[in-house]
């Protein structure tokens, strides 16, 4: 009875693990230096066996490229992941960390430590998702203290606190950076808001590889959990499960997850909201095949939008977060019109 | 399982929605909750689950405190059938029943296992709903819907069903249905119900809760008298005799046109 679904759900998703491998080979041959394809993988291969040569080249494809892609990748899957939790803790199709506020509270927790002005490079990449990850639990605080000031939990009610805590937090972030800045206030306030991954380094392959590590197979093992939620919490209370303690645990879990993605690569919207809807339309509503397949899947998406968002416009970049709005708002409007009975509306 | 309930209250915020509530229900024994939208009917069977806390008196579930027991052994013995959600689940049947089996579950087993899918086959046929297995939760009837509710509250493997208004919604022959099923069970079941029909019909004992407190309880024909149905609806009724096995048959005539006999219908208001 279900082994023709679950099957289904793990070929679809080793079949995205397998486009996500292939994608990562071919998006870092994919830049503005015009390198040949032979190149990179030439010089990639050479530091894996340790036989690198430094040079121009070599610094653009080990140094640059490779790190900006996997962050990509990492951050991708931990939005989408966050999204598919979000979702499931508050049963609201239109819960992510971007619309509820822990987004631009991530940022202006990053925000406010780099105006501390930290010297030590390490002290400052723990430093920064630390803080990104109190900012995103402030926001979601805020968020659920104004719903529940308002009267209700309700879906509605808790996205309309989302968005008015996600503007105010994002305005106290560009009021911080445009009063501090030295230098191109504006490109800052457009990189923490909508989102870049051209700060991309190893320490930001290592942060998001890191949060995703640790709080990955803790959103994994709530996967039943989750979808005894969506039958409401009193039917989930009734099949011994305490709705209170899953939510503190996963709210936490999901705070700290966006804020070290935020931390590395700012507010990058739809990445949350738009992957947990096209996912269930492949794979179905089960957490258990959800997360493992929107995690892939929203690395996928974040990777190839970030490519476009470097090369498209040569030689300026575009903040990815408009990509990803560009992308994924039309492909949101055809997965509402079609996912009728699959999604959750 | 034997259930005692023993001069139970509960309060939600300031009010009290539950008062010195006391009734038992022998093993195999199904008793209805009745009474008048407010009356605390589904705060009752919150408070046997062991989900509310009681302000004082208790819920004995075999000799053990129901809000004593930790959430997963309560979840072990007591099954709850929610009212219907008017909710969109993205799950199909299967997958929803399959989530019945999750208090017996070990902590890290990950479900979908052939072993718990054939449980929820298992639990699906038992409600003669086998062929909706693959069906998504969005396309089920409400008749069909509360079928794999029910379903889901069997694959618990319960020792105590609690039914929260089992055949709302649906129409006379899955009413019907849903009350053969529960009745085929031989299990311990406690069933708020709003059709006194029903309730006659299905119920070994009934308890009549107005406004939080027991107005009356005991065989079917004992309670559902046209003066008892009279004081806590505010209905004059006619209670006729079933020809083929004695069961009382209440006729509905009119709304009685007292302010008194009205009140009972509305839930107290919380003092502002």
């Amino acid at each position: 009875m279900t082994a023709g679904p679950d099957r289904r759900a793990r070929v679809l998703t080793a079949v995205l693990a397998g486009v996500l491998v292939a994608s990562l080979a071919v998006a870092v041959t994919i830049g503005v230096a015009g390198l040949s394809v032979g190149e990179v993988w030439r010089i990639l291969g050479s530091h894996l066996t340790g036989s690198a040569t430094a040079g121009t080249e070599d610094a653009i494809v080990w140094s640059i490229r490779a790190p900006r892609v996997l962050t990509a990748a990492l951050v991708g899957a931990g939005l989408a992941a966050s999204g598919v939790v979000m979702q499931g803790l508050t049963r609201n199709p239109l819960a992510d960390p971007y619309l509820l506020g822990l987004s631009s509270g991530a940022s202006l927790g990053a925000v406010g430590v780099l105006l501390l002005g930290i010297g030590s490079a390490l002290a400052l990449s723990f430093a920064l998702p630390l803080a990104a990850f109190l900012g995103a639990l402030l926001a979601l605080g805020a968020a659920l203290g104004i719903a529940r000031l308002a009267g209700s939990l309700s879906p509605t009610i808790v996205v309309l606190a989302g968005i008015a805590v996600s503007q105010l937090l994002a305005a106290c972030t560009s009021l911080v950076i445009v009063v501090t800045a030295k230098g191109d206030a504006y490109r800052q306030v457009l990189s923490w808001l909508l989102g870049s991954l051209a700060g991309s380094t190893w320490t930001t392959v290592a942060i998001a590889a890191i949060a995703l590590a640790l709080v990955y197979p803790l959103l994994r093992l709530h996967a039943a959990p989750l979808d005894a939620l969506a039958l409401g919490d009193a039917a989930a209370e009734a099949l011994g499960i305490s709705t209170r303690g899953i939510r503190l645990t996963l709210f936490v879990a999901v705070a700290l997850l966006t804020g070290a993605m935020v931390s590395t690569s700012g507010a990058i919207g739809f990445v949350g909201l738009i992957i947990p809807h096209l996912v269930r339309g492949l794979v179905g509503g089960l957490h258990r095949h959800v997360l493992p397949a929107a995690a892939i899947g929203g690395a996928l998406f974040l990777l190839w939008a970030d490519t476009l968002a470097r090369t498209v416009l040569d030689p300026r970049e575009i903040p990815v977060g408009i990509v990803t709005a560009l992308v994924g708002v039309p492909v949101f409007v055809v997965v509402l019109r079609h996912a009728r009975g699959t999604a959750w509306r | 399982m034997e259930v005692r309930v023993e001069a139970l209250s509960v309060a939600r915020g300031h009010r009290e929605v539950l008062s010195d509530v006391s009734f038992a229900a022998a093993p195999g024994e199904i008793v209805g909750l009745l009474g008048p939208n407010g009356a605390g009917k589904t705060t009752l069977l919150g408070a046997i689950a062991g989900m509310l806390a009681p302000a004082s008196g208790r819920v004995l579930l075999d000799g053990d405190d129901a809000h004593r027991l930790p959430r997963r052994e309560a979840a072990r013995r007591v099954a709850l059938m929610e009212q219907q959600p008017d909710r969109d689940i993205p799950l199909r049947a299967a997958d929803i029943v399959a989530l019945g089996l999750l208090p017996h579950r070990g902590r890290f087993d990950r479900g979908g296992s052939p072993r718990d899918a054939a449980l929820a086959r298992e639990a699906l046929a038992t409600v003669g709903a086998e062929e909706l297995a693959e069906r998504p939760w969005t396309e089920l009837s409400g008749g069909e819907r509360q079928r794999v509710s029910l379903a889901r509250a069997l694959a618990q493997r319960p020792r105590l069903l609690l039914l929260d208004e089992p055949t709302n919604h649906l129409d006379v022959r899955a009413q019907l249905d849903t009350l053969r099923f529960v009745a085929d069970l031989g299990i311990t079941a406690i069933a708020a119900l709003h059709d006194l029909d029903h309730a006659a019909r299905l119920c070994t004992r009934i308890v009549l809760l107005d406004r939080g407190r027991v107005a009356a309880q005991g065989a079917p024909a004992e309670v559902l008298t046209p003066e008892v149905i009279a004081s806590v609806y505010g209905v004059r009724a006619t209670v006729l005799t079933h020809p083929e096995d004695g069961r009382p048959v209440i006729a509905l005539d009119s709304a009685i046109d007292t302010p008194g006999a009205i009140d009972t219908t509305v839930p107290p208001k919380e003092a502002p």
